[in-house]
């Protein structure tokens, strides 16, 4: 008998997850820090 | 200054039996000179820049001295003003604004009116075309009887809704293209494909406004989220296997179903829970995936930044 | 040299990844600029392990600031790598 090929359909779907926190916050304490560096008295501007 | 815009007031004004009344029949005011005389009285209007534009103005007025009641009907309409406000730009600025003023003796307040504000371009981060708004006051209160427009590939809708607390209205997204807003994203290396249609209920608050219980959800197909497996996913692959493979199966992710709950507070903050059922041929062929997507990040900060990048790039680009 | 000088004679200018940049060679001027990237860099690296952020990261931010905050009249680099003035 010839081999019968069955091709079933996964039942159980694979699940990902992703959880994705955008933190602004780094951009606002990161450009305090930098405008202490960029002004006149900090001899490097 | 203020002179500019004296010299360009020119009406009627007669006194007759304790009767003061005004009338200016039409009056045109340059935008730019109304602005740049405004802003050393007015602290809101001290970053607006105005570089065109015209404002018509008709109003007439009569004030009782003895009784100390009166009314003021003014008509203002202005065209084609272009300028910024801070970082946000907009040109192709008309609106028309009706309104009927009361005054009983030192307090003045809005009888009726009706206002309307059409702007041809907006930027605040992410561009905005056609926006409207039409709006009506009527016993003190402040209606927005519709407000549309064009954004992100899709358009947004409004309507009636009263500015005052607690108030409330639903937003409704239509066509929303998921490429755009990749784009404006902080992955725009990602592409996708797909139309997002949604209600957005919202309230009014003292801070600003809150949506709760949002819901949005792609057209049919569907259409696919593709994210690039360049070194940044990659080196974050190699720290963490599980992860390895969410990344790989999102490379060639062609989902047919997104179901995603919205929720805004007024300070900017978004969360976003999304549902997306698809298969990726490339890895796992015709098995069904679930892939489960959430997402907070304060929307005010990411346009903030959106502007602040771009203006750089428009400075950088003005100086040679 | 002062920096403020070397500014404002057009000898040295802000570039785009925080970095001064040399707009007039001079052994003075490279002398000069040598000593304020090295300085400007120990700050960002400081900048960038209290913030969790790569080096990279913080200086296209520094240069982003530096650019901007660059007054009229003195040397910025645009970015197809040249000289201007703002």
């Amino acid at each position: 008998c010839t081999p019968r090929v069955e091709l079933a359909m996964p039942s159980e779907p694979i699940t990902i997850n992703l959880n994705v926190k955008i933190d602004h916050q780094i951009r606002v304490k990161v450009d305090q820090q930098l405008d202490e560096l960029f002004n006149d008295e900090s001899g490097l501007f | 200054s203020l002179s500019l815009i004296n010299s360009a007031i020119a009406g009627s004004l007669n006194y007759h039996s304790k009767l003061l009344t005004a009338n200016i029949k039409n009056g045109q005011l340059s935008a730019p000179v109304l602005i740049d005389g405004l802003q050393s009285y007015v602290p809101a209007v001290q970053n607006w820049s105005v570089e065109k534009g015209s404002i018509n103005y008709q109003l007439n007025a009569s004030y009782n001295l003895q009784k100390k009641t009166g009314y003021v009907k003014s008509s203002l309409q202005g065209q084609d003003i272009a300028g910024q406000k801070g970082t946000i730009l907009f040109d192709g600025l008309t609106f028309n604004s009706d309104t009927d003023f009361e005054i009983k003796s030192a307090n003045v307040h809005i009888k009726q009116g009706q206002q309307q504000l059409m702007v041809d371009n907006l930027f605040v981060g992410v561009p905005i075309q056609a926006m409207q708004i039409d709006a009506h006051n009527s016993a003190g209160i402040t209606v927005i009887d519709e407000f549309s427009a064009h954004l992100l590939g899709g358009e947004v809708t409004l309507e009636n809704l009263k500015i005052q607390p607690q108030s409330s209205s639903s937003l409704k997204l239509s066509g929303l293209s998921l490429s755009e807003i990749i784009k404006y994203s902080a992955y725009p290396a990602i592409t996708a494909n797909g139309l997002l249609d949604g209600v957005l209920p919202l309230t009014l608050t003292s801070k600003g406004l809150n949506i709760k219980k949002g819901v949005i959800f792609a057209r049919a197909p569907g259409g696919y989220i593709k994210v690039p497996q360049d070194d940044v996913v990659k080196k974050m692959a190699s720290t963490h296997p599980t992860f390895a493979f969410t990344l790989r199966l999102l490379s060639n992710f062609q989902f047919d179903t997104l179901q995603g709950k919205i929720g805004y507070t007024a300070d900017g903050e978004i969360d976003i829970n999304a549902e997306i059922h698809g298969v990726n041929p490339d890895v796992s062929g015709v098995q069904p995936v679930k892939f489960n997507y959430s997402h907070t990040e304060n929307m005010l900060k990411l346009l903030e930044s959106l502007r602040f990048s771009d203006e750089l790039t428009r400075q950088i680009q003005e100086n040679y | 040299l002062e920096l403020s000088d070397a500014k404002q004679q057009g000898l040295v200018g802000e570039r785009v990844d925080g970095l001064l940049g040399v707009v007039e060679t001079s052994l003075e001027v490279t002398e000069l600029v040598s000593s304020i990237n090295a300085q400007r860099l120990a700050v960002y690296k400081q900048i960038a392990e209290k913030n969790a952020m790569t080096l990279d990261q913080v200086s296209v931010l520094a240069g982003e600031k530096a650019i901007k905050k660059t007054p009229k009249g003195q040397y910025i680099q645009n970015t197809a790598g040249q000289w201007v003035i703002k």
